[in-house]
């Protein structure tokens, strides 16, 4: 089969062309440095079957980053019959010479001006057919954003080897093949980084914005769920009525209490993802990334990180394993180590599902939102303290470098698209673990070990006198183990834990504990490790036992002390 | 070229233009940068500067943030 490989600078939009012509879901988002490893797809390129390779961004074929590296090694072990070299046509002059760099090694070229329509608006104007007779090979403007220009793709295409000297192509020249204008129209960039970027302001603003942000998700996506709550719950009832007649007592629970509740209860999330994504694709896409990045850069140097670790913490608001993987464009093994101890306590959409659950069932929607905001700013200082903590005095500074592309007005096609593959996402996460975990659950609480004891209770009670300090009693303390596999089985989980009883589950856990251990328990849930996956991510990643165990205890640890801390002070307060 | 004129990056304000006229820096930065345009005679525009913090600069069509302890490698003539 074909090998069609897509080589490019960072941010030039090669993942979102990947994803446009296969249907595939890599991430996107306008920031350099997305994709960091090899991603491949079989579609149906030039009337036929092509295997085509996503792969990360690259600044120069000679040296770079961990995921600069990963290209290097691609090209030299994999046999590619033709590289389709993606370059965001408003900084042509500057990414071109990346392709004639690949034209001289030999490697057979078609040049995608991507973004082609971000060049017309700004007058810039590029004379394909001259610089394709210069170059002497296929030149496409394309926009992979609107999918427009594809054209090519459908017919097909022999590549002529190039000519010797059209090879030898200095920077200079591009003036002759690209006229730009006298002044770039920038306006729009320049105006919202007055704002973004202001001495002062640009910190409270950010910090404003989110506050908003997670107001917007609480009051929105709060009702829907209870909304769709309710509906399962008819539907249970329904099912439960016509279950019992047939089945044996235990068999219609586990169908009932063990696979139904569990399941749907996890299914009323997907609303909150839908909107969560939605806002999370909004915002990756904007350009604010660097912003942010910009913005936080000192304060993250303090405490021996950099800007890029506070866009990793960012993406880990959406899931913390990406963001870990992120880590492979920084040099530095210190600031990549530091930010890999850090980004776990990034809240994840996995956790914000737990705490919406709870904020629903024991504050009123006022404080609830609040409350909500507080996760977060804890989970800020949980990272700035593990920094402080972590923080090396000799750390291996790296210099900074990063691209502030122009702010782009996200498309809605793109940001249902990102959000349609997180729901995916959640749904493949959860066939996969919630499945299997609410069955593990289930024969937990309804395998006996004596009368009276369940082996869930038995182990609840064993670890009870680790747990009853921070006021976290046996039933959660189940959860909390299953919570170790994945944030996204917790609320399935307490839903088999608490079901057999004609009351919902947030009535049960209503009366079963107080607000005060409902803090406690939330606490402990955004600090102890995230999911399995986390771990396996760190080690893969850092391929260092000592980092992963570090996580591991540092995480269980602090999530012990300050959920104890809370907790008592809860007590004692009110 | 006069020798009084050279002035380090880091120490222009913002909206200055410059000509740059030599980096000074590890070879990791240099390939870096050059790929992304700043390199010896570009004309380099600060855009933005923070408090103690990096600086956003902009290089023919593309803009980025550079720390001010990087930034104080690169030798310019303003313009
Ligand atoms: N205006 C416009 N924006 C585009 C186009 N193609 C991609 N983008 C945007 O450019 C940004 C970067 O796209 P990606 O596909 O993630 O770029 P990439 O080359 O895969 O980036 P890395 O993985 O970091 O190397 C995203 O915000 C896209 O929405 C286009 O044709 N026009
Ligand atoms: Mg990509």
């Amino acid at each position: 089969m074909k090998k069609i490989a897509l080589i490019g600078m960072p941010n030039s939009g090669k993942s979102t062309f990947f994803n446009s012509i296969s249907g595939a879901s890599a991430r996107i988002a306008n920031w350099s440095g997305v994709t960091v490893d090899v991603e491949s797809v079989r579609t149906l390129i030039f009337g036929e079957i092509v295997e085509l390779i996503d792969l990360p961004g690259v600044y120069s074929l000679h040296s770079g980053s961990d995921d600069e590296v990963v290209v290097h090694e691609f090209l030299k072990n994999n046999q590619i019959d033709e590289i389709f070299f993606i370059l965001n046509s408003t900084q042509i002059d500057r990414q071109i010479i990346l392709a004639t760099e690949l034209l001289n090694m030999g490697f057979n070229l078609r040049i995608l001006c991507n973004m082609h329509d971000e060049a017309k608006k700004n007058g810039i104007k590029i004379h394909f057919e001259k610089l394709q007779n210069r170059l002497q090979v296929p030149i496409h403007p394309i926009s992979a954003k609107f999918k427009e220009g594809y054209e090519f793709l459908s017919k097909k295409q022999e590549l002529k080897k190039t000519k010797e000297k059209s090879k030898k192509f200095s920077e200079s020249e591009i003036k002759n093949y690209v006229s730009f204008p006298r002044t770039l129209d920038t306006s729009t960039t320049e105006k919202l980084d007055k704002f973004f970027l202001h001495p002062y302001l640009g910190l409270p603003i950010f910090f404003i914005t989110l506050f908003f942000l997670f107001q917007i998700i609480y009051g929105v996506a709060e009702p829907i769920q209870d909304l769709l709550g309710g509906v399962f719950d008819y539907f249970g009832g329904l099912l439960q009525s016509n279950l019992n007649p047939w089945l044996p007592n235990l068999l219609s629970s586990f169908v009932y209490d063990g696979i139904y509740l569990g399941i749907t209860t996890v299914l009323t999330f997907v609303p909150v993802i839908v909107i969560f994504f939605l806002m999370m694709s909004f915002i990756e896409n904007s350009g604010y990334l660097s912003r942010a990045a910009f913005v936080m850069d000192r304060m993250m140097e303090k405490m021996g990180l950099d800007g890029r670790s506070f866009v990793m913490i960012l993406f880990g608001f959406g899931c913390n394993v990406p963001a870990l993987m992120g880590t492979k464009i920084m040099r530095s093994k210190s600031i990549r180590y530091l930010s890999m101890l850090i980004i776990p306590f990034s809240l994840c959409s996995a956790r914000l599902q737990v705490f919406l659950f709870f904020t629903a069932i024991f504050f009123e929607p006022r404080i609830g939102g609040l409350i909500l905001f507080l996760m977060y700013i804890i989970s800020f200082l949980l990272i700035l303290f593990t920094a402080i903590i972590f923080k090396k005095d000799q750390a291996d500074n790296e210099s900074v470098l990063i691209e502030m592309p122009a702010y782009q007005l996200p498309t809605l096609r793109q940001n249902m698209l990102t959000a349609s593959h997180e729901v995916k996402h959640f749904l493949t996460r959860a066939s996969k673990f919630i499945l299997g975990g609410v069955i593990v659950v289930w024969l937990l609480t309804n395998v006996y070990i004596s009368p009276e004891l369940s082996v869930a209770d038995s182990i609840g009670k064993a670890l009870n006198p680790i747990f009853d300090p921070i006021g976290i009693n046996d039933k959660l303390i189940i959860a909390l183990i299953f919570g170790f596999i994945a944030k996204e089985i917790v609320i399935g989980a307490l839903a088999v834990i608490f079901s057999g009883n004609d009351s919902t589950l947030p009535d049960l856990l209503f009366n079963y504990i107080t607000w005060q251990q409902a803090i406690s328990f939330m606490i402990f849930t955004l600090i102890y490790t995230p999911c399995l996956s986390t771990i396996a991510v760190i080690k893969n990643q850092s391929k260092s036992k000592k980092l992963v165990l570090t996580s591991l205890i540092w995480s269980l640890l602090l999530a012990w002390v300050i959920s104890f801390v809370t907790y008592q002070s809860l007590l004692f307060l009110y | 070229m006069q020798k009084s004129q050279i002035r380090l990056l880091s120490e222009l304000s913002q909206n200055s233009f410059a000509t740059i006229v030599e980096i000074d820096h590890q070879p990791s930065f240099t390939l870096k940068a050059a790929a992304l345009g700043l390199k010896i005679n570009k004309t380099v525009c600060v855009l933005h500067k923070s408090n103690n913090g990096p600086i956003c600069i902009k290089v023919n069509t593309s803009s980025f943030m550079i720390r001010a302890i990087d930034a104080a490698k690169i030798k310019v003539i303003p313009q």
